[in-house]
């Protein structure tokens, strides 16, 4: 069934169709129509789900813990400020092989406070063990909601599904709602591994401070668990495609073919950057698009593939690490250093905070990016129009 | 004044127990006591919810035994569930709805969090659960400092009492919080304090707790040898001794309106509660215990009259 | 040096899930190891076992009969003391002043519980006759307390006894001494019975020395003798007019009242003395029509302690006493026309009992009385015993104090004969004690028996924290005119029930009861019950010493480590 709706109602289907069994929610703006949805689907019986208003995104996350360790599906969103205030309990979920997903809309972080798109605040989560996805459409949110439960139930970690705010979190389009019956045959209920009960005593997460070597162990375990997600990804993607006739990949690769200069985005810009790819190709450059999906684990071995030869690489990066800089870009540069015939990469910082990002703003990198044998910083910051 | 001996007979202690011997938590300390007594009421179908604190000693330290099988030597017959600081009452509110989501209305989720993971950093989680309502079990042993991590004052600290983050000559200002005030404000069907010296005190309250619904909150005084300078064997007298002199009256609240004084104190001088610790050593001079005294009677007063109203 | 470096591979295939969550328990810690003291169950010595003279298990039988174990209690009992009716009635029970209950509120009311129990005892069948085990024949001297107590400890070991009473009934001071109305004649009859039914030879109007001497008796096979014969001489008071015939003294007046014979007083009587005697025979003139008894006391106040209420109750019948005077001389031509008195004086120094007296000169005055009673002090009659045996100054035997032997082989002698406490309670006391020490010489052992030194459980060893505050039980007295009417016993028993409620007020001084309490608080559950009896596990004990201060009783001990030691 389409229906036109927005980014957020994209993420509460997608969430209510993955029919989990605890969501803990806390309003944040972008991110409060989802959890508003939700609260419709429930107060309407359509949600089965026991629905918890929190006092904080913290206690959101910790409510999961909670909950996903009694061995339930488990879903919460967040954007932004509340991903940051979560950030201790990001560590919990995954060092806890918890597979919690939770939907993120990015925003940006305060000071001041800001609600434009800006992926800072999930980036800067990279290293809490979690799967990241980044959407371009709405109706890449609601199918990577199913997908991230297929993924994060088999490898046992947790899942964040991130898009960016208003560009798509309140940006209607046209959605197509899978069957409900469809999606229980590609995501059918989870059976836990382990699963804290009165009947089975054991004992959850014991200091290990006497023997750290055992949370090495742990997270030997868990970075085990992440070399797995891509082909777990693959898999669960072309199950997604057989079904409903819609994949999307760990990168998606636009044009490609004997590109001079390649540029990689990640969320909604890559339409933008499409469009831009698009014209430049009518003009006969050889321009083209890598866009990141998977943003965690981080595919190096596609960029790698990908990218090997490609003289040039333009890293669009809607985020900053700041005193290193882009972050998509640094992960890059690091992806590719073993290779030989390695592209030049040109770091640009665009659309922080909401910043538009426009077609003429693309356009003009390219035009530089092609005109430059080597780029003139490390940190290239894109004039910006008020 | 009720013997506790004469009280046994009104209370049949269940023999089952549900801590193993073995446990690392200090000799002599009072929250290994607590939970025993409170377990043997709750059973089996039980699970502990415990945050940082000093009651994480409970669930061992994971180790790999000789045949490289991990092993966490909990000290409890029952599961636990370690969390972080600040989260044991919205943990366990996700434990319990998690649990009923699969149909178990029946075991009791028990958060075990001390005085800086209840009055401090766990307040605000504390906070939502009881407004919520959520059906789960708080008990906050309270040894008055952050103990385990070496006696730094938290908000339950008392007046005037010594911690290594409020040194002499300037030992803590001020009044603790009042943590069953501000459950009672929540309004939860059931509050209640209590202390190891009193054990059927305490199991009756955790019986009648059983049985209702909803967040019930325990406030139970946790003498502890280490941060509060006793030798261990004083342990129990010490928690008697605040009751008697009326420093931690055993009192319950029933839906944040009903008070009742479940033991009468033989209101002893507070001075013979403050002499038998090390943190107080301090403050004998007449003035500073005038003081306390004060405090503790206008407390104890406020109590007496909101029983009346 | 080589290095090695294990690197974990990638894996491949199915990849476990490793959360960090395991099973196990803490028994695998045995954290005994962090004890450096270690708790020990050791039961102190009760103070009120350790006061009583006759060396009752007092504790031990409050606790039976707290239990309603009336059977065990009665034979606990009676494994010291053949008299419980009797001791519960005349006992001036030094227990009750040792009891730590003392300090709390008021000492439990042993003696009455300990009537309470020898009267159930009555109620009992009783003892049957004891085959003699042994051949060797033993001889008791005076049938009193300490002579039947001995009797009575012998014959359960199998000896068979003789025992050899000068008065026509038995019983000594207890058939002659004691007035009715606190000893009624069928309670001591029926004690004395149930002693001679174990085949204890009673032989009465047998004054042994007037036809036969002690070396008669070793003639007669007897292999030992024990010497009870009680003091029964009453002292004089050395003043003029004390042969007229209205001066007597209180022994011979109480005796020839117990015995039945007619006595008769005057209307107008004063004691002279200030010890039981006096009140004793006070309350009797009292009953034997007497209008006006005084008591004469040169002290501040009468000699009894722990039965001062008996002063309160004859003064309730009509005794009069008379404090800080003394007799100076006898009135009257012929008859008694009058007792002349002298006020004394404390010295300033040291008042109090026994404080020094000094007369007040010229403060004599005169009593209107026609009957003079003595009771001025007792001595042993000794004139009929052989002499060789060796006498204090006081005219009393001389004994080993521990084995009560005499300076002659095979001669034993304990009780009021030997002087000392003059209580009915250390005579049945010694009476035990020398069944002990005749049994060892008949068997050639040494005398001394080697007994441990149990710590008494003092005051400060119990928790009071554990106990309520609760009066003692109280008894009932017979109405003051009922009373003086006749010789009916004055004070009721307990009954059943408040027997039993008045034991719950027993502390169980230093002795383990069974309450639970350590097995409570013990936060490493590292006790363990079984069978009434608790077991630290020191496996994990880690010696905190909970149990040792939460022990109401103190019947815990913290011991250092043999590791610690140094």
């Amino acid at each position: 069934m389409e229906k036109v709706i927005s980014g957020n109602y994209a993420a509460a289907y997608g969430a209510k169709l993955a029919r989990p069994k605890f969501i803990a929610f806390y309003p944040i703006t972008p991110q409060t129509t989802i959890v508003e949805k939700l609260a419709d689907f429930s107060s309407s019986g359509e949600l089965e789900a026991k629905f918890i208003p929190v006092e904080s995104e913290h206690s959101a996350m910790a409510a999961c813990i909670g909950a996903a360790n009694t061995g339930v599906r488990t879903f919460t969103a967040t954007s932004s400020q509340g991903l940051a205030l979560m950030h201790e309990l990001l560590f919990w979920a995954a060092g806890a092989r918890l597979p919690i997903v939770m939907s993120n809309v990015h925003r940006a972080l305060a000071p001041p406070t800001n609600l434009g798109a800006d992926q800072t605040d999930s980036f800067a989560q990279r290293d809490t063990g979690w799967i990241q996805l980044e959407c371009e459409s709405a109706q890449e949110v609601l199918d990577s909601i199913l997908q991230a439960y297929r993924i994060a139930e088999e490898v046992m970690l947790p899942c964040m599904v991130c898009h960016d705010a208003f560009y798509l979190s309140h940006t209607y389009e046209p959605v197509d709602i899978p069957e409900a019956e469809l999606v229980d045959s590609y995501l059918p209920p989870y059976v836990p591994p382990f699963k804290l009960d009165s009947e089975n005593r054991l004992t959850f997460y014991a200091s290990s401070t006497r023997c750290p070597a055992t949370q090495y162990e742990f997270r030997y375990h868990a970075q085990q668990a992440m070399e797995r997600v891509p082909a777990v990804l693959r898999k669960a993607d072309e199950h997604f495609y057989e079904l409903f006739g819609r994949r999307y990949g760990i990168v998606e690769e636009y044009y490609l073919d004997g590109a001079e200069l390649v540029i990689v985005a990640a969320g909604t810009m890559v339409s933008t950057v499409r469009r831009v790819v698009e014209e430049f190709r009518q003009r006969g450059e050889r321009v083209g698009l890598l866009r990141i999906r998977m943003f965690r684990p981080f595919p190096k071995e596609e960029i790698r593939h990908l990218l090997k030869g490609v003289p040039k690489v333009a890293v669009f990066d809607r985020n900053i690490s700041l005193g290193e800089g882009g972050i998509l870009s640094q992960s890059i540069k690091s992806a590719l250093y073993h290779t030989d015939q390695k592209p030049v990469v040109f770091g640009f910082i665009v659309g922080l905070c909401g910043v538009d990002i426009t077609q003429d703003i693309v356009g003009d990198i390219v035009d530089y990016t092609l005109q430059q044998d080597t780029p003139e910083e490390d940190i290239i910051w894109t004039e910006v129009i008020r | 004044m009720t013997s506790l001996l004469a009280e046994k007979e009104k209370f049949v202690v269940p023999e089952e127990e549900y801590i193993y011997q073995g446990h690392t938590l200090c000799a002599g300390c009072s929250a290994a006591l607590i939970i025993r007594y409170v377990l043997k009421v709750l059973g089996p179908k039980t699970i502990c919810v415990v945050p940082a604190c000093c009651f994480t000693l409970m669930s061992g330290r994971s180790t790999y035994g000789r045949d490289s099988q991990l092993t966490m030597p909990s000290g409890l017959r029952i599961s636990i569930l370690n969390c972080a600081f600040e989260t044991a009452a919205v943990t366990a509110s996700g434990v319990k709805a998690g649990l009923e989501a699969q149909g178990d209305y029946e075991t009791t989720v028990l958060a075990v969090a001390g005085d800086g993971g209840t009055f401090d950093i766990g307040l605000q989680a504390l906070s939502g659960a009881a407004e919520r309502n959520d059906d789960i079990m708080y008990l906050c042993y309270d040894n008055e400092a952050y103990m385990n991590t070496g006696i730094q004052r938290s908000s339950a600290t008392p007046d005037g009492c010594w911690t290594t983050t409020t040194p002499l000559p300037r030992p803590k200002q001020g009044a603790k919080k009042n943590i069953m005030e501000i459950m009672a404000a929540h309004k939860v069907p059931y509050a209640a304090t209590a202390t190891p010296a009193f054990p059927f005190d305490l199991m009756q309250k955790v019986s009648k707790a059983k049985q209702k619904r909803g967040t019930r909150f325990f406030h139970v005084l946790c003498p502890c040898p280490t941060g509060w300078r006793f030798s261990p064997e004083f342990s129990i007298k010490i928690s008697r001794m605040a009751v008697e002199s009326k420093v931690f009256p055993l009192y319950e609240i029933e839906d944040g309106e009903k008070y009742t004084i479940t033991y009468s104190p033989r209101g002893v001088p507070v001075r013979q509660y403050l002499e038998l610790q090390g943190r107080f050593r301090h403050l004998m001079t007449e003035q500073h215990i005038a003081r306390i005294q004060e405090n503790v009677d206008h407390h104890w007063e406020r109590l007496v009259r909101q029983v009346q109203a | 040096m080589t290095h090695k470096a294990i690197f974990k591979p990638l894996l491949k295939g199915i990849v476990p899930i490793v959360p960090p969550i395991a099973r196990g328990d803490s028994l695998v810690n045995k954290t005994g190891s962090w004890r450096y003291m270690r708790p020990v169950y050791r039961n102190k010595l009760p103070p009120c076992n350790h006061s009583c003279p006759a060396n009752e298990d007092i504790q031990g039988y409050l606790s039976l009969i707290k239990q309603e174990r009336f059977q065990q209690a009665w034979e606990l009992i009676r494994r010291s003391n053949p008299f419980p009716a009797v001791l519960g009635r005349v006992c001036d029970h030094p227990c009750e002043l040792a009891c730590n209950r003392r300090r709390f509120d008021e000492a439990v009311a042993i003696h009455n519980v300990e009537r309470f129990l020898g009267d159930y005892g009555l109620t009992l069948p009783g003892e049957g006759k004891i085959r003699d085990r042994r051949g060797e024949k033993i001889a008791v001297i005076g049938s009193g307390p300490a002579g039947l107590s001995c009797a009575y400890h012998l014959a359960k070991m199998g000896y068979p006894v003789t025992v050899f009473e000068a008065l026509s009934v038995p019983g000594g001071m207890l058939a002659v001494g004691i007035p009715e109305y606190c000893l009624p004649k069928e309670v001591l009859a029926a004690e004395i019975n149930a002693i001679e039914r174990l085949g204890i030879d009673i032989q009465t109007n047998v004054a042994i020395g007037s036809k036969q001497s002690l070396d008669d008796l070793f003639g007669q096979g007897y292999k030992a003798i024990f010497i009870a014969t009680g003091a029964h001489k009453s002292m004089k008071l050395g003043l003029s007019g004390e042969e007229k015939d209205e001066v007597v003294d209180a022994l011979s007046f109480l005796r020839e009242v117990n015995l039945g014979n007619r006595v008769s007083v005057g209307d107008k009587v004063a004691v002279i003395g200030e010890n039981n005697v006096a009140v004793n025979a006070a309350r009797v003139a009292i009953r034997l029509g007497a209008k006006y008894v005084s008591i004469i006391c040169r002290q501040s106040k009468i000699d009894m302690p722990n039965r001062d209420e008996e002063v309160k109750v004859a003064e309730e019948e009509g005794v009069h006493i008379v404090y800080l005077a003394a007799p100076s001389n006898i009135l009257g031509e012929g008859r008694v026309a009058g007792l002349e008195c002298i006020r004394m004086r404390l010295a300033e120094a040291d008042k109090g009992r026994g404080a020094r007296l000094t007369p007040v000169k010229g403060s004599e005055f005169v009593i209107d009385v026609d009957t003079v009673i003595t009771a001025v002090g007792r001595t042993p009659d000794l004139t009929l015993i052989n002499h060789e045996l060796k006498t204090s100054p006081q005219g009393t035997l001389v004994v080993d104090a521990g084995t009560l032997a005499t300076n002659k082989p095979g001669i034993f002698a304990g009780g009021d004969v030997t002087g000392g406490r003059a209580t009915v309670a250390w005579a049945i006391g010694a009476g035990k004690r020398a069944s002990v020490s005749i049994d060892r010489y008949i068997k050639g052992e040494r005398l001394e028996v080697f007994r441990e030194k149990t710590p008494i459980a003092s005051f400060k060893d119990l928790n009071l924290a554990y106990f309520q505050s609760s009066p003692g039980a109280q008894i009932s007295r017979l109405p003051v005119a009922d009373r003086i009417k006749g010789f009916a016993e004055v004070e009721g028993g307990f009954t059943e029930s408040v027997a039993i409620e008045e034991t719950e007020r027993c502390f169980s001084c230093g002795v383990c009861n069974g309450c639970d309490n350590c097995w409570l608080v013990c936060p490493d559950v590292a006790i363990s019950r079984k069978n009434g009896e608790y077991q630290v596990n020191y496996d994990y004990c880690k010696g905190c010493g909970l149990c040792e201060e939460e022990c109401p009783r103190g019947a815990i001990t913290m011991e250092e480590e043999a590791k610690w030691r140094r």
